[in-house]
């Protein structure tokens, strides 16, 4: 019975996976096809409000039915905080692009809240950092920290040698810029460590929220870096990544709420 | 000091296991209910909880790794944090300092069964 309990848990995380990777794969394709078209930033603003929204919906899900007690309550709430926050900054974004008809200025109301959400999803992060982060060697945790300080260092380097902002907002501007990496390096710490720590675990072996974490890392690097060179390229393929990074938590969701918090029906079986 | 000192609870070995039983359950309890459920449900399914006077712990953390990965530590850690501070469990410091919360556990069981 438990032989096949396994194999059954396995079969579904081999289907979330190519689910994953499908849904990425074609949310994705429709970004990078309009890329460059009238359609763009419609296409593309949509898109990340419906890839986080449906994450954040989810997390509301998993809420519901877990409730905030406990070390992955508490974390899970948490995360739904996060996620909501980021609606709504992709939604300012949105409303300025599609509403408006306006390109996003930077600094904007919608930073106030993407920020807002690292306090929320750091929490997640950090607490549950103690639960996939067992065994982890002291020596890791120096190198992968000092690999994230290097990171900042060069990455705020590169944002001030590159920035082109004018006026009173170029300080405000530079400072938003900064406070990005900083928050990522701080995240991207457990997010490494709890990746390299994974594999193991029947309903552990994909960490799902960090590989999202770090995904995001990526796609924030990339925006920050954009921003302060006053948006002068596409942006579609950081659309694309940011993406990849909120499937990324969906899947992470789903897999927690199917896995983690078993059905009654499931339970009297 | 080799032997297992109680504050309060009992020696003997259903004592000794009840009580191990009960900081397994606070542990897993601490993570959120549903999670509780669901981690005894596989415990259960698995045979570990087969018998509710006893507990074979390494048997239990076996399982619990196989199902959790990294996280079976920390449940194991906590366990043992409960058996000290809320059931008063002390054991030889040289032992305590050396060895797992696995291991440690097992020594409670031993010395209450003894």
């Amino acid at each position: 019975m438990e032989q096949q309990a396994y194999l059954e848990i396995k079969k579904q995380r081999k289907n979330l996976i190519l689910g994953l990777i499908a849904t990425i794969a074609v949310i994705n394709l429709v970004v990078f096809l309009t890329a460059g078209s009238d359609i763009e930033y419609f296409i593309s603003d949509l898109s990340r409000i419906g890839t986080i929204g449906a994450a954040a919906v989810l997390s509301l899900i998993v809420i519901r039915r877990q409730g905030v007690t406990g070390l992955f309550g508490k974390a899970y709430a948490m995360l739904a905080a996060g996620l909501i926050l980021w609606v709504i900054a992709e939604s300012i974004w949105g409303y300025y692009e599609l509403a408006l008809g306006t390109e996003t200025p930077f600094p904007s109301i919608a930073d106030a809240f993407w920020l807002a959400a690292y306090g929320p999803i750091g929490y997640h992060i950090f607490s549950t950092s103690k639960f996939f982060g067992r065994g982890i060697k002291k020596s890791t945790v120096i190198v992968v920290s000092v690999g994230a300080v290097l990171f900042s260092y060069f990455y705020l380097q590169a944002i001030i040698d590159v920035s082109t902002l004018e006026g009173t907002d170029a300080l405000f501007g530079v400072g938003i810029s900064i406070a990005y990496p900083v928050f990522d390096a701080i995240v991207l710490v457990p997010a490494i460590l709890m990746i390299a720590n994974a594999g193991r675990g029947q309903l552990t072996s994909i960490p799902w929220i960090f590989v999202a974490m770090l995904v995001l890392v990526s796609a924030d690097s990339l925006l920050g870096l954009s921003a302060v060179v006053d948006f002068a390229g596409q942006t579609f393929h950081i659309t694309m990544i940011y993406n990849a990074s909120y499937l990324c938590f969906m899947a992470g969701l789903l897999w927690y709420n199917k896995q983690f918090i078993i059905s009654e029906k499931q339970l009297v079986k | 000091m080799n032997k297992l000192q109680h504050g309060n609870p009992p020696t003997d070995s259903d004592g000794s296991q009840t009580i191990v039983r009960q900081a397994i359950d606070e542990a897993i309890s601490s993570l959120g209910g549903p999670i509780h459920k669901t981690i005894t449900w596989h415990m259960n399914n698995r045979g570990v909880f087969a018998d509710p006077k006893k507990i074979d712990i390494t048997f239990f953390y076996n399982n619990l790794k196989e199902l959790l990965g990294p996280g079976a530590d920390m449940i194991m850690e906590d366990t043992w944090d409960h058996l000290q501070k809320q059931y008063g469990v002390q054991i030889d410091r040289e032992f305590e300092r050396k060895h797992s919360p696995v291991e440690k556990i097992q020594r409670v069981i031993e010395v209450g069964e003894a």
